[in-house]
């Protein structure tokens, strides 16, 4: 079963200015969170600071508690680098290694962490990319750039990638936002195979996109976490005003 | 981001669709009084202006179906825009369903001709039609004011409709049972009961309906009306 996360009093603070207060959030075992909210809601300092990705960033300041399953993320023992292979990223544009052949952009992670044997990569390789839909694509070229690929098929490769390593949770930052809809409909239905085994938090400024592909959403406006719950009772009947005028598009 | 809501464009199609629903009741309404005035008037104009301006009814479902499918595969609404566009969908439905059971009381007229004597031993008939109207315009006044309260008053009186049904069945049987002439008669009355019964049900369908809307939550077949 896939690791829980929580945070606790979590504040992220860009100089002076807080752009998350104080939340507390839950994120379900082997299911999807979408966070919504406006632009500059705080959604995305929210994710980066799930897997410890402020860190060392000047300027940028996480006070307050993540829990992955009941360790601390901050605490001293946990190293950011394996985290990251606890609780994987994807991003809005596909950012593969463009010089690294797409086996090798599998592979690279995995191998430098000491996670697989040498004979064991093309297996690994093969369950990852037919993980993320890309083997039948790709089988056949995989020596080639991952520049080579069509972008959907990059941003599958970033998945196939963060998944080579065994997260727990995989995050993804508005995933679909530079793919056209063929490419986001092969990518939520991706989501929604992987949430069997994955914890999956997903931002995301398409609202259809969050009542899609979500067990449950978090709404985030100017930093607070204003309501969260089941995603089908959120974007049916919504308990907080805030949340409601935002969802029908009266403010934002 | 949803822009639904917020888009001018879509608030004038809603509040059209709102509006052409109403005009849906109001039809139903008339198409239900007139059908019982004919029937107590024996009067066979009124009974074929009824069933004339049901096509009419009819056309209005599908224009609102329409207009509904379309707001939701366009503007893809959320949370409340979104109970209220399903709701006029399935209430649309349940208007129109009135409209058939008005024309089922019109095309009695014709059957029987003249009011039948029989009629005026049956009073629950009359206090049927009565609650059935009441309720309807209730339900639907209930819509406009998105007032659950009165929505789940309209709900608690279907009983008291059902039980007068079964009291004036029984009457007509009792009456058939004493004089076999009186069957054609009886029976068609015992058919106009059946009818008024089943606005009822369908004015408390769109109550329910209402509930839905207004607070989110399923009162159907029994659900806990008050709480969750």
């Amino acid at each position: 079963m896939a690791e829980t996360m929580r945070t606790r009093a979590l504040r992220v603070f860009f100089g002076d200015t807080e752009a998350v207060k104080a939340v507390d959030l839950e994120i379900h075992s082997a299911a999807v969170t979408a966070i919504i909210g406006p632009s500059g809601c705080g959604k995305s300092a929210l994710l980066r600071a799930l897997n410890r990705m402020h860190d060392g960033v000047r300027g940028v300041r996480v006070v307050g508690r993540i829990y992955l399953g009941d360790r601390e993320i901050h605490d001293g023992g946990m190293d950011p680098v394996l985290l990251r292979t606890q609780v994987g990223m994807v991003f809005q544009r596909p950012n593969p290694f463009p010089a690294m052949s797409i086996r090798q952009n599998v592979t690279f992670a995995p191998r430098r962490h000491g996670m697989v044997r040498k004979g064991e990569e093309s297996n690994l390789l093969e369950q990852v990319l037919r993980k993320t839909a890309l083997w039948d694509e790709v089988k056949d070229r995989l020596h080639h750039p991952a520049a080579s690929l069509s972008s959907g098929q990059q941003q599958r490769l970033c998945m196939a990638r963060a998944l080579a390593v065994g997260p727990q949770v995989l995050l993804m930052d508005e995933p679909t936002a530079a793919l056209d809809p063929t490419a986001t409909q092969r990518i939520e239905a991706l989501i929604y195979e992987l949430k069997r085994d994955i914890t999956i938090v997903i931002v995301t400024h398409n609202m259809q996109q969050a009542a899609r592909v979500s067990d449950r959403t978090a709404f985030l406006d100017d930093g607070r976490l204003v309501e969260s719950g089941e995603t089908e009772r959120l974007f049916t009947n919504p308990a907080e005003e805030r949340t409601e005028a935002y969802i029908t598009g009266r403010f934002g | 981001m949803n822009l639904s809501g917020g888009s001018r464009h879509f608030q004038q199609e809603f509040s059209t669709l709102r509006h052409d629903l109403l005009e849906m009741g109001a039809l139903a309404e008339e198409l239900l009084r007139v059908s019982v005035e004919a029937l107590t008037e024996g009067d066979m104009a009124k009974a074929d202006s009824v069933i004339l301006a049901d096509r009419e009814l009819d056309a209005m479902e599908v224009e609102v179906d329409a207009a509904g499918i379309h707001l939701l595969a366009l503007h893809q609404p959320f949370a409340r825009d979104l109970r209220v566009i399903t709701m006029i969908l399935r209430i649309a439905n349940d208007l129109e369903r009135v409209g058939d059971h008005a024309v089922n009381i019109a095309e009695t007229v014709h059957h029987l001709g003249a009011a039948p004597k029989l009629l005026t031993g049956v009073p629950q008939l009359w206090e049927m039609a009565r609650i059935s109207r009441e309720m309807l315009t209730q339900a639907l006044d209930s819509f406009v004011r998105g007032d659950s309260v009165v929505a789940r008053e309209v709900c608690g009186r279907d009983d008291r409709v059902d039980s007068l049904h079964q009291s004036g069945f029984r009457i007509l049987l009792d009456h058939m049972a004493t004089d076999p002439q009186l069957v054609g008669v009886g029976m068609s009355l015992i058919l106009v009961g059946r009818n008024l019964e089943r606005v009822a049900d369908l004015a408390t369908n769109v109550a329910e309906d209402v509930v839905y809307m207004v607070e989110g939550r399923s009162i159907k077949h029994g659900a806990d009306r008050t709480d969750e």
